[in-house]
């Protein structure tokens, strides 16, 4: 395994279209393909936190449920070419790469900040490898480390794509994002582990005595006193 | 009393200005809706200002109150329904260049509604004749003055956001302000005369009275249905001319809807099965469609085995759709009528002149060179899971392609490769008509920054030229 040089970069993304290396567009290649990698762009699409809806993400509570909060917990939003879109700071925002891309069976690459953008702050790709053989977008982690609100456009290079060769036999590429063109939101309830993992506390419950004052909605309504209820003590975890 | 209808009045301009600024703030794909929101907001600001001024008599503002309610409160969903969140944002700054092009000086906002109907509607013409006798014409005139000649809301189903290939009809309905310009250059008396002379002689009367008024009222009838006709396969050629075979799949897709192919429907529109036959006649006069073996023609030597698949099986069914298209059962139908054979026939005769015109109209043709250049290229890159945004045939030589040839190696590529799949596996066939519809929809997104860049690219090349 070696890192791909630039003129190995421009071999892989002239291949005929069945081996190629897409990255598509690449708008400016002279400025975009440098030693050993290729700047990446932003895209117009974001995805949000609306941190008021929730008080903790727990990805051990089930596939359906962690679904639906995970779609309340986050939200799109678009812009347009040219159209500012401000980070602020300590604010993690799912955006994507501007390029789709297509690697082949014996091409992988790390995803990484470019170091201009990094020292204004701005941090990507928490998860920052890409598989040979995957196809789509790649959604951005940004977060702004720094102490000022940072304005972006889509369009700009905040990314670096450092490709390398892979040896050996290539596998069959397996993801759970389908050639995504936008940033994607977290599918971690694939991990069929998880519930195993959070076990413990899922079980936990007691039975109690309503005797008035203040109920948790989720111990059900309508109750009278005397009534029994059981009453979730699950723990509160921290968030992912 | 009176205080109480300038209250309210005040009141109703002051939360359509509130919910008009709010909408502004919406991300939209392009600069029309938040314009046309800012006008709202100064509509509203300037009857508010009249309600509270001494002039405005009690029936005055009831008609400002009137107006709000009636004309000025309903735009508010078209600015809603034109956010990025609710329309294929991609797609919607190149459909109003479209229009732009085919209708100078008017602006274009694509928005979502609940109808499931793809439908045209002109906003500042509604509002300024509304507005007369509301405000003085120069205030009228300052108003106006940010909004173009002309703003169409195009509407398209909602939850067919994502369905770019359907969205093609966006230019059948882009075409229908055309009409008028059509129906001003025909000699409207003379075609009524045609239409008399026909129906007296079908018309069985004896009574003189009697039978000038039936031929009166069949005329009417007969000119309406005529008219009705005409306008819509109007639409259909300009479509056709924009987007080449794509017109016939993506028109083919609302008429599966329809109960009848063979009715003229209750608003005039003619049968679908004589619209679909129309289109299939201009895709055959502009050499797209073979008129023996009714298969696409265009596609260059030696294609490889991913598109020849999807080849046969495109031509499998173009030449079913011909088969029940020139069934003629909807001709048929409407012999069964003599004033609908009178209007159809009078129609008929007036084809080959529609398609004049709307040749005309359209500065633009999609050609069947271009579709064969472009569109088995794409093809290809789809097959791939590449979105068809670009001929690239190495990193220095790559080449744009035309909306038109996107949206038809979409719709090739769905009938040719996907819809066999429904039949094996209904959840892949989903999964992967998502997909062809994400590729797409991504496709033009970066086709459109790929001719921005570049241009700007060359604007700076040719600026350090001149400089050297």
């Amino acid at each position: 395994m070696g890192l791909l040089s630039k003129c190995e970069i421009k071999k892989r993304l002239d291949d005929e279209l069945e081996k190629r290396l897409v990255i598509t567009p690449i708008l400016d290649p002279d400025e975009q393909i440098n030693e050993g990698s290729v700047d990446l762009r932003l895209s117009t699409t974001f995805i949000l936190t609306q941190k008021t809806a929730f008080p903790s993400m727990d990805a051990t509570q089930g596939e359906q449920k962690l679904k639906e909060e995970i779609q309340k917990y986050q939200f799109r939003v678009s812009k347009r070419f040219h159209e500012p879109f401000v980070l602020h700071p300590q604010q993690l925002v799912l955006g994507a790469t501007l390029e789709y891309m297509a690697f082949p069976p014996d091409v992988g690459a790390y995803v990484l900040s470019r170091s201009s953008w990094g020292r204004l702050g701005l941090i990507i790709a928490t998860a920052t490898f890409v598989n040979p053989g995957y196809k789509g977008c790649l959604t951005l982690e940004l977060v702004n480390l720094g102490e000022v609100p940072l304005v972006l456009y889509p369009g700009i290079r905040v990314a670096q794509l450092v490709l390398h060769s892979v040896h050996g036999e290539p596998g069959l590429h397996k993801s759970r994002y389908q050639f995504p063109t936008e940033p994607e939101f977290s599918r971690v309830y694939g991990d069929k582990e998880l519930e195993f993992w959070g076990e413990g506390r899922t079980k936990i419950t007691v039975s109690a005595t309503f005797t008035g004052g203040v109920l948790r909605p989720d111990a059900g309504l309508p109750l009278s006193e005397g009534e029994q209820v059981e009453l979730d003590v699950r723990p509160k975890k921290s968030p992912l | 009393m009176i205080n109480h209808a300038r209250s309210s009045a005040f009141l109703k301009a002051e939360q359509i200005h509130e919910h008009a600024a709010r909408l502004k703030l919406l991300p939209f794909p392009s600069s029309n809706p938040a314009l046309f929101a800012t006008f709202i907001c100064n509509l509203c600001q300037k009857l508010r200002d009249r309600i509270a001024s001494s002039g405005a008599g009690e029936k005055e503002t009831t008609l400002i109150s009137l107006f709000l309610v009636d004309r000025v409160a309903p735009t508010l969903r078209f600015i809603e329904g034109a956010s990025s969140e609710n329309t294929p944002a991609s797609l919607v700054v190149p459909v109003e260049k479209i229009g732009e092009e085919v209708l100078r000086g008017c602006r274009f906002m694509v928005r979502r509604q609940s109808r499931y109907n793809y439908s045209e509607r002109e906003l500042r013409g509604e509002l300024q004749e509304a507005l007369e006798g509301l405000l003085p014409e120069t205030e009228r005139n300052v108003l106006f003055k940010d909004l173009p000649s002309k703003l169409f809301a195009i509407s398209f189903p909602s939850f067919e956001r994502d369905n770019a290939l359907l969205h093609v009809n966006f230019a059948h309905e882009i075409a229908h302000p055309l009409e008028q310009d059509y129906l001003d250059g025909q000699n409207q008396a003379a075609i009524l005369q045609e239409l008399k002379a026909e129906i007296e002689n079908v018309t069985e009367e004896n009574d003189p009275f009697r039978k000038r008024m039936e031929v009166t009222r069949r005329v009417t009838d007969a000119a309406r249905k005529r008219q009705a006709a005409l306008m819509e396969i109007l639409s259909d050629t300009i479509s056709a001319i924009v987007f080449g075979p794509s017109a016939l799949f993506a028109l083919y897709e609302v008429a599966i809807l329809s109960t009848s192919m063979d009715r003229i429907s209750a608003d005039f529109h003619p049968p679908w099965r004589f619209r679909l036959r129309e289109i299939f006649r201009i895709l055959e006069e502009r050499e797209f469609v073979d008129p023996t073996t009714f298969k696409l023609r265009g596609w260059p030597e030696g294609i490889p085995d991913c598109i020849s698949g999807v080849k046969t099986e495109v031509d499998n069914w173009l030449v079913k759709l011909h088969g029940k298209v020139e069934d003629h059962s909807d001709m048929r139908e409407i012999e069964k009528d003599p004033i609908n054979k009178v209007a159809y026939d009078s129609a008929g005769r007036a084809l080959p002149g529609i398609r004049e015109f709307a040749a005309k109209s359209v500065p633009e043709h999609y050609t069947p060179s271009v579709f064969s250049e472009e569109v088995p290229e794409l093809l290809k890159r789809l097959h791939s899971n590449l979105p068809p945004n670009r001929i690239e045939y190495s990193l220095e030589k790559n080449q744009q392609v035309r909306l038109a040839s996107i949206l038809s190696s979409g719709w090739l590529f769905k009938l040719g490769e996907l819809e066999p799949v429904f039949s094996i596996d209904r959840d892949i066939y989903i999964q992967q008509v998502r997909t062809l519809n994400r590729l797409v929809l991504k496709a033009i997104q970066l086709s459109e920054i790929q001719e921005e860049y570049a241009r700007k690219a060359n604007k700076q090349h040719d600026g350090i030229a001149k400089q050297v």
